[in-house]
This record gives structure tokens, sequence and C-alpha cells, in this order.
């Protein structure tokens, strides 16, 4: 049989009844200090001193949150103190600074530590000493958390010593005693006035199950209230007075210490004498099977403590019950509600007490601001954006600011006034705040308002900013519009892809929202006039196209203009561009290229993709700065989206290259010729005088052409750099051709040869170049416009024509080349 | 945001009227405490059943130093393995998972060859158990068991399988 593995989950929990033959694999024999999870367990977090400091007590014995102030109380116990020994304190809900009550109650020292049961009702905290002997049992104690005073109990012939107290509904329940003059009666159950927890009716009592056997808890279980006693339990019914009635909910089971018990939502958990059981407000259920009491105790920890000093509390972090001994607790995990889950705690100390404290997310109201604003004027830009003048009058606080509202009319939030920023005003009484990403030539309202942390001035509390001051609002202000920002710097494409003849024209970019702006165009009809409007193929914010099909040939005036979509602006003025050709130059650079003795491998060109034997190119393997074969050309350098300015490829200089060009990845490029011409338009934008390669042998090996120190563009044949001009920062076509016959190079600086060399010795062997890749690490930087890659070695005259037509397509483009 | 609430413990043997917030350190009011897990014994090849057992794997996930976490493995009740392993990781705030693996083979002399080695061998009736414990040598963080596995063959299936067989 191979090897297997076998989980075993952490997390299951105890179980100490099972025989080991059927004992689930994932329970525990034991298991202390870990909070179970689903399959995993976490080490509890420790139990850390806060710190407070409690005069001369000696223990503490009561713990109470007190909720609607955010606060906890403690009672505490002085052993040493005579006639005072217990003190109740106000502490933060945090556990530190702890205020004494200053009203000791009596409570001689020199006993056991007392079992301090607590509850809070209508502002004032219930004090109730869980003493079984009525003698010696300590009056129950009232604590007026509004007023910090001690209060006592009316209605009674006496002030009433309860064993137990808590609240249920609107009433306050104790229990254990009976009359001033027959105060022991542990079975009685006394019940306060509704709303009024300090006053009980003489009458309005139960006396649950046997006379003299007590009762010991009270507990809210579903809908009753659990009256526990040692071994049954009964519960109250009903919701007032008219209706309340003691009846058996449980004869087998009861509780058997006042403080093991607590109520989770409906379910009440609590130890019976048969261990931990539940209930939710029916007959209980057994909880105590996994943990085997009967059995050898787990430590001697978990047998040596008086049960009644025990107490029970829920942990909501952890959502565990807790049933806490001295130092030893049973818990039981509710993580898993329908499956709960024990395991033990082992403390570094005794407690004897826990309770929850609830901080308060208390917020502040800041005060109105005491400053007016004042909204003056505005000027607009053609981006989309506002600038407004603002001033402030009255001294304005350092939290104080300004909230921008508008209402612009088109949009998602069209006719709607939205917050749109808030700025500090920061001392100042006037300033100019622009406002970016409107909807370039629409119409807004605009309102500011004063604010503090949010609180906005008094004058401004509506939410309609049309009823605000006058002066801090401009609406329907006729002035109050973005500029539709007329075209500039515009160029017109012509482009002919044998199919549909277009016209691209390429406007000025703008920032603000623009998905609204529309175009209008039309063509000079040769005779003065102007032809109906061009049919629009496609558009953007800052460019589109047009069908010029039947202008093919012609030379013709182009005038368009700007307009928004719902015609509330514009149109802007007739932009014209003269002269536009219809003849696309890209056709007369494919002729010159294929005029050459050459094969043209492929021609690239930025913003119109692969341009003739697209196939080719688009399979161009080349090699990114890894080494790696890369799917594309291009490696790690894309071509951006349309900005500004021409279209192109821009290289950072340090990890993006073009890939290298070499037979091994791409067979089909072996030479038709005996050589390979690669030719491009390039500028490089490298500040510092590093070496930029711009071609160079495979390998890095010379010949190269590259930029030299001086921003001088040479073939380098191993002599020192050239010193021409510096070309960094202007589009330049260069040329590189290699002869694998005779390994003879060439240089090209537009139609300029720049000489010839035989390279490193041997033969060029089959022209494999490296493009715009440094040596050494360094990287081109700058910007591609267009390749054009052939399998033969061209001459002087054909690069010169393609020269003169990749000029002549880059101009169309915006570019204008300049060796 | 949630309601911000806090857990009291009082502290309750006549030492000091200490009020502790639990879960707020790594030791009860100054006082060390440990984490301690025994798994229930586990029979893979089923009751009477005759198994090997070669690696157990323990999963955790930490984000402080804790020294040692001590692992241990039972057969029948007999310690036969003890590995305490260290987690480090006081420099980073970070929580880290590591999956700490404890090799359960055992070497045997031989004439031969001088040792060879073999799977620790639960003979018919064998009962396999872990514990997982914290030995506390100062503070620490969260630590989380995310459960443990043990990698086994069976030699000989038991007669009757008991529940506890994976």
């Amino acid at each position: 049989m191979p090897r297997q593995t076998a989980p075993i989950p952490f997390g299951g929990g105890l179980d100490r009844d099972s025989g080991i033959m059927v004992v689930d694999k994932s329970a525990f024999s034991d298991i202390r200090n870990w909070h179970l999870r689903y399959g995993k367990m976490v080490l509890r977090g420790g139990n850390g001193n806060t710190g407070a400091t409690f005069g001369t007590a000696t223990d503490i014995c009561g713990i109470w949150p007190i909720r609607a102030r955010a606060k906890g109380a403690v009672v505490t116990y002085d052993f040493a103190a005579v006639g005072n020994g217990l003190k109740l304190w106000i502490v933060n809900a945090d556990g530190t600074a702890p205020v004494d009550t200053a009203a000791p109650f009596f409570f001689i020292g020199g006993q056991s530590v007392p079992r301090i049961i607590m509850t809070d009702v209508y502002g004032r905290l219930f004090i109730a000493h869980d003493e079984p002997d009525i003698s010696k049992r300590m009056s129950t104690v009232v604590y007026n958390l509004n007023t910090g005073a001690f209060e006592g109990i009316g209605g009674l012939d006496g002030s009433p010593i309860f064993r137990g107290v808590t609240r249920y509904l609107s009433y306050l329940i104790g229990w254990g005693y009976g009359t001033n003059a027959d105060p022991d009666r542990p079975e009685t159950l006394r019940i306060s006035l509704p709303g009024q927890p300090t006053v009980f009716d003489p009458q309005h009592y139960f006396l649950v199950g046997q006379q003299g056997e007590p009762v010991l808890a009270c507990d809210k279980a579903g809908q009753v209230l659990a009256l526990k006693k040692l071994s049954e339990t009964f519960q109250l019914v009903g919701y007032d007075r008219a209706t309340f009635g003691v009846q058996p909910l449980d004869g087998a089971f009861g509780q058997i210490a006042q403080r093991l018990s607590v109520s989770v939502g409906n379910v009440n958990y609590f130890w019976s004498e048969s261990g931990p059981r539940r209930t939710a407000g029916g007959e209980s259920e057994d909880l105590a099977i996994p943990l085997n009491l009967l059995g050898p105790a787990p430590d001697p920890l978990a047998s040596g403590f008086d049960t009644d000093d025990a107490f029970a509390y829920y942990d909501h972090d952890q959502r565990e019950v807790v049933f806490s001994f001295g130092q030893w607790q049973y818990v039981l995990h509710l993580s898993d509600p329908s499956s709960p889950r024990w395991g033990y705690n082992q403390l570094g100390v005794k407690v004897g007490c826990a309770g929850t404290f609830y901080e308060l997310a208390v917020s502040t109201l800041a005060a109105p601001p005491a400053i007016a604003t004042t909204l003056v004027a505005h000027t607009a830009s053609t981006d989309g954006s506002q600038t407004w003048s603002v001033s402030i009058s009255g001294t304005p606080d350092p939290t104080d600011a300004v909230e921008w509202w508008v209402r612009e009319k088109v949009g998602t939030f069209a006719n709607v006034w939205v917050k749109k920023f808030t700025e500090l005003v920061a001392s100042r009484s006037s300033w100019f705040t622009t406002i970016s990403g409107l909807w370039c030539g629409e119409p807004s309202d605009w309102a500011i308002r004063p604010s503090r942390l949010g609180v906005p001035g008094s004058a401004y509390v509506s939410a309609d900013p049309t009823l605000w001051p006058a002066a801090t609002r401009h609406v329907a202000d006729p002035a109050a519009f973005t500029t539709l920002p007329t075209p500039i710097n515009t160029e017109a494409n012509y482009i002919d892809n044998g199919t549909d003849q277009t016209l691209e024209i390429v406007s000025s970019p703008f920032t603000g929202e623009g998905t609204h702006i529309r175009y209008e165009a039309q063509v000079s009809d040769g005779v003065g006039g102007w032809d109906p409007s061009l049919t629009i193929l496609s558009f953007d914010i800052e460019r589109f196209t047009c069908d010029v099909s039947a202008y093919v040939g012609l030379t013709r005036d182009v005038r368009y203009r700007r307009k928004t979509l719902d015609g509330l602006v514009g149109p802007t003025a007739w932009v014209t561009i003269a002269g536009v050709v219809f003849t696309d130059p890209l056709a007369a650079l494919i002729t010159a290229v294929n005029g050459a003795p050459g094969d043209i491998y492929g021609i690239y060109i930025a913003g119109r993709g692969m341009e003739l034997d697209a196939g080719k190119l688009n399979t161009w393997h080349g090699r990114d700065n890894t080494g790696m074969n890369a799917p594309n050309i291009f490696a790690g350098a894309v071509e951006p989206p349309y900005t500004a300015g021409p279209p192109r490829i821009s290289f950072n200089g340090t990890t993006e290259e073009l890939g290298d060009i070499t037979i091994a990845d791409n067979p089909d490029l072996a030479p038709a010729d005996q050589g390979m011409t690669v030719v491009f338009c390039i500028k490089c934008t490298e500040a510092g005088a590093v070496r930029r390669p711009m071609i160079e042998q495979f390998a890095g090996l010379k010949p190269a052409l590259w930029f030299d120190a001086s921003g001088d563009e040479e073939v380098d044949y191993g002599d020192a750099p050239g010193s021409g001009a510096d070309r960094r920062g202007d589009w330049v076509i260069l040329g590189f051709t290699g002869d694998t016959s005779t390994g003879t190079v060439h240089g090209y600086d537009g139609s300029t040869d720049l000489g010839a060399d035989t390279g490193p010795g041997a033969p060029i062997g089959f022209c494999i170049m490296n493009l715009l890749r440094g040596t050494g690490g360094a990287h081109f930087k700058g910007d591609l416009y267009a390749i054009i890659v052939t399998r033969s070695v061209l001459t002087a005259t054909d690069l010169g024509n393609i020269y003169t037509e990749l000029s002549a397509v880059a101009l169309v483009d915006g570019i204008t080349v300049t060796n | 945001m949630g309601v911000v609430k806090h857990l009291f413990l009082g502290r309750n043997d006549g030492a000091g009227a200490d009020l502790l917030k639990v879960g707020d350190t790594f030791q009860d009011d100054g006082e060390d405490y440990n984490g301690f897990a025994k798994s229930d014994r586990l029979a893979v090849a089923g009751v009477g059943g005759e198994a090997a057992y070669y690696t157990l794997y323990v999963p955790v996930t930490f984000d402080t130093d804790l020294t040692p976490l001590r692992v241990k493995v039972y057969l029948d009740d007999a310690l036969l393995i003890t590995r305490d392993f260290t987690l480090a990781n006081a420099a980073d705030p970070a929580q880290l998972r590591t999956v700490l693996e404890i090799s359960l083979m055992q070497k045997f002399k031989n004439t031969v060859t001088g040792y060879n080695t073999a799977g620790l061998f639960a003979p018919r009736g064998c009962w396999f158990q872990v514990s997982i414990e914290t030995v506390f040598l100062g503070g620490v963080g969260f630590v989380q068991i995310d459960g443990v596995e043990v990698e086994y063959e069976v030699v000989q299936e038991g007669k009757q399988e008991g529940q506890n067989n994976p």
C-alpha cells in the first residue's frame, strides 16, 4: 500500500468521553490556552494588568459595564479593612482612571472575598451580595449613575437584602429576600415597579418552588426569565404585572452557583450539578459529555476550587462561553454555533469576576464656522476648467474650510447639486481657486459655503444651495461657462487603404470632460465656396475621421469646427486647413522602396501599424532586454494611446528596447540579395553624454551607428567620435546597410552616406543586427516613428528616395525630419 | 466602525486588586502560561493494524518570535520524539506561515552497510499521538497552528477498523 497522509485538524476540541476506538481523529485529549477555529487554533492572548490602582484593595470582586456612559463599574475588596471592605469605582471603558465613589459599603474585612452580583437599570447600578446566610449578607446597594449618589430602595418595609439582582424588561428583579420581619425567604422573587427600579410594591412577588430552597440565578432564556435553583428551573412568563407568572421550566436541572451562567442572545449557558448545559427557554441540553467530568481531572487546578466562587462570562471577540473556576477555565467555543467545542484555559493567576466594557463612538460636534463666503467672479479656460475668485469675511478658524458645490447641465449628475471638493481657508481672506475636469463648453451653477469639520455655517445649512446667501452662489449665470476650445495645432492626414479614402483631422488636446464634443467638416468646392458637410466616420475628443472618397487626387482646403452634442454651446469658429492633398504619401513611400532593388521585409509606421507585409512584421520576433525571444519586436516598449503630438513609440532608456532582428528568429529574413537594410525615423532625447547606439551589429560588435557624446550620429569605425551637429531632440532618418558577401557596412544620415567599414574582420554573415539596444546595459532613450527593413543592400540613391518619401509621410503626422 | 469593547477579569486571590484586560499581552498579570494541545490517539491501520509513520507536517502562522514551539510524538502514550522549533519573526509585523517538518524515520544498525533507516513502526495495536506546546521564554504575539498532517504507510490492515482510521 503506498504512503498516505492523514490530516489531524486542530480546533476540533476536547473529547475525553469517547473511547479511543471511536473517537474522532480531529478531537483532542487535552487542549489548553488555544482559541479553536475551523481546523486550526490560535494561542490565546494574556490577561494584562491595566495598571489601574484601587487604593489598598486586595481583590476585585465585581465588574459591570455602564454602557450608557461608556464607563465601567468595579467593586473591590480590602481584606484588611475594618468596616469598609468594599468600594465601588467608576473606570473608563478601557479600564483606566478609576474614580472612587467615596462611599464605602459596610462590609467587615477579614472574611472571604464577597461574591458580588450587579446590574444597571434606568441609570442606577444595583449591587447585591451573594451570601447564603442572610445575617452576613450586605444590604442591596443602589448607586445613581447620574447624580453619583447612593440611594435607597423604597416601597418595602425595610431595605431589601437581595441575594441577587437582574434587569428584565423594564423591571428590576431581586431574589432571596422576603420582608423586614421575615427576610430569610430565599425562594422569593420580587419585581419592581415598571420603570422605577428603586420602588417595589410589597405585594408584587412570587414564591418560586419549594419554600426555603433558594433561587440561585435568574437569566434571560428565549422569551422567558429562567429562575434557577440548585436542581430545578422555573420560568417567569409574561411581560407585565398583569401577565407575570411563575411556571416550571426544567424539573431535572438547575444551577449550582449564582454566577455560573451567562446568556448569549436567547441562549442561557449554565453549570448544573451534571456540568454545563444550555437552554433557550425550554428544557435544557447537556453540553458536558465531551468533558468527561467524572473522569480523571485534567489538572489539579480543575479540582481544587470552590464552585460557589466560580463564574461564567462570554468573550464576544472569540465567541467563547467561559466557565471560570479560579485559575482553571472550561471554554466552550461557539465559532460554529451548531457544533460547540470545548477547551481549557489555564490562567497564570486566580480570577473571580469578569465584565465587558463598551466604548462609545462619541463625536464632538464642531461649532459652525463664524465666517461668510462670497463667490466673486470667474474666468473660464479652454480646457474644461474655471477659475473663481473667493473672498472671506470674518476671522477663520484653522479648521474652517470652503465647500465647493456645482450643478452641471450634462453628465451623470446633470442638474444635481454635487459637492465638488473642500479646501481649507488657511487664514486667507481672498484667493483664486481653479476647478478642472468640467464639461467643456457647458453652463453650470456654482455655490460655496463655509464649514468646520463638516458642520456648515448657520446661514448655509440647507441642502439646497440656492437657499444660501446670494453672494455665495452663481446660479443661471450666463458667464459661468467653460469655453468650448477652438481647435488649434491642427493636422490633416489623408489615408487611402485601398478601400476607403478618409481624412483624419487631429486637433489640440484639452483636459475637460469632452464626450459631448462633436465635429463638423467641409471641403472647399474649388470655386470659392464649400461643399456640404462631410460624413463623420469616427470621433473622439481630439480627433475625427471623415469620408473624402469624392475628392481623391484633388488638393482642396478643408475646414471644421467643434460643437456640443446638446447644442447648448457653440459651434466654435471654423478652422481652415489649406491645401490638403488627397493623395496618400505612404503609397509613394512604398513605391520608393519597391523601386529599389531590395525586397521589402516590412514597414512599420507608428499610428498606422504594420504597413506592407504586415504578416511578416507582426511575426517579427525580437529579443527583449533579458535576451528572451519576445512575441513582437517592441518587447517592453509600447505605443502609447494618442495624447498629444505625433504618434510614436517611446523608449525609456533603461528597460525598453526594440528587439533584435535575427535570421534565427525570423527564417524568412534570409537575405535575397546578400544583405539587409534598416531605415528608421527616430528622435533621441538622451540628455547626458552617454552613447546610445541606434543600430549595431549583433552581439554589440562594431560597426555601429550611434549618437556620440556630443549628440552627433555616426558610424563607429573605431575612430574618434565625430563633430557633427547635435541631433538630440530632432527627428532624423537614419539608415544602415550590411553586405554579407563582403562584410561591408554603411551608415546613412538621411541620404548622406557616412562611409563604409569592413567590420570586425569577418563578414557580417547574415547581417544580423541589433536595433536600439545599447551595449553594456545602455539603451536608447527617445521616440521611434518608423522602421523600414529590406532583405537587400540598398544604394545611396535608394536611401535618398526613401528619405524623401518617409519625410513626407512623417510630415503628415506632424513630424518634421531635420537631417 | 463597530463598538470598541474590552473584556476584563478581576484578580481575586488577595494578591492585589488587579483589573486584567483579556487578550492584552502574553502573560497573565505577569505570570507565564503556555499553550498545550494533545491530539487524541490515532490508529491509521485500524484497530490492531500495523503502520509505519514517516513524516509529520505542522503548518504554523505567526507574527513574532517564539522560542521554542515544541512538538512531541507518542506511540501508545510513550514519548518517542521531541522537537523544538524556533519561530523568528520579530522584525516583521506581517504574519509569516511556515510548515514545520519532522522526520519520523529511525536509524537501525546493520552489519552489512552500517546503518539504514525506516519509518517509525507502529506494531499491532499501537496508537499514534501528537502534542504541540509553547514554552514561554518571553513575550510572543500571534501564533496559529493550522493543523497537523502525518505521512504513513499501512503495513497490515486491522481486522476491525476504528472510526479514527482516516
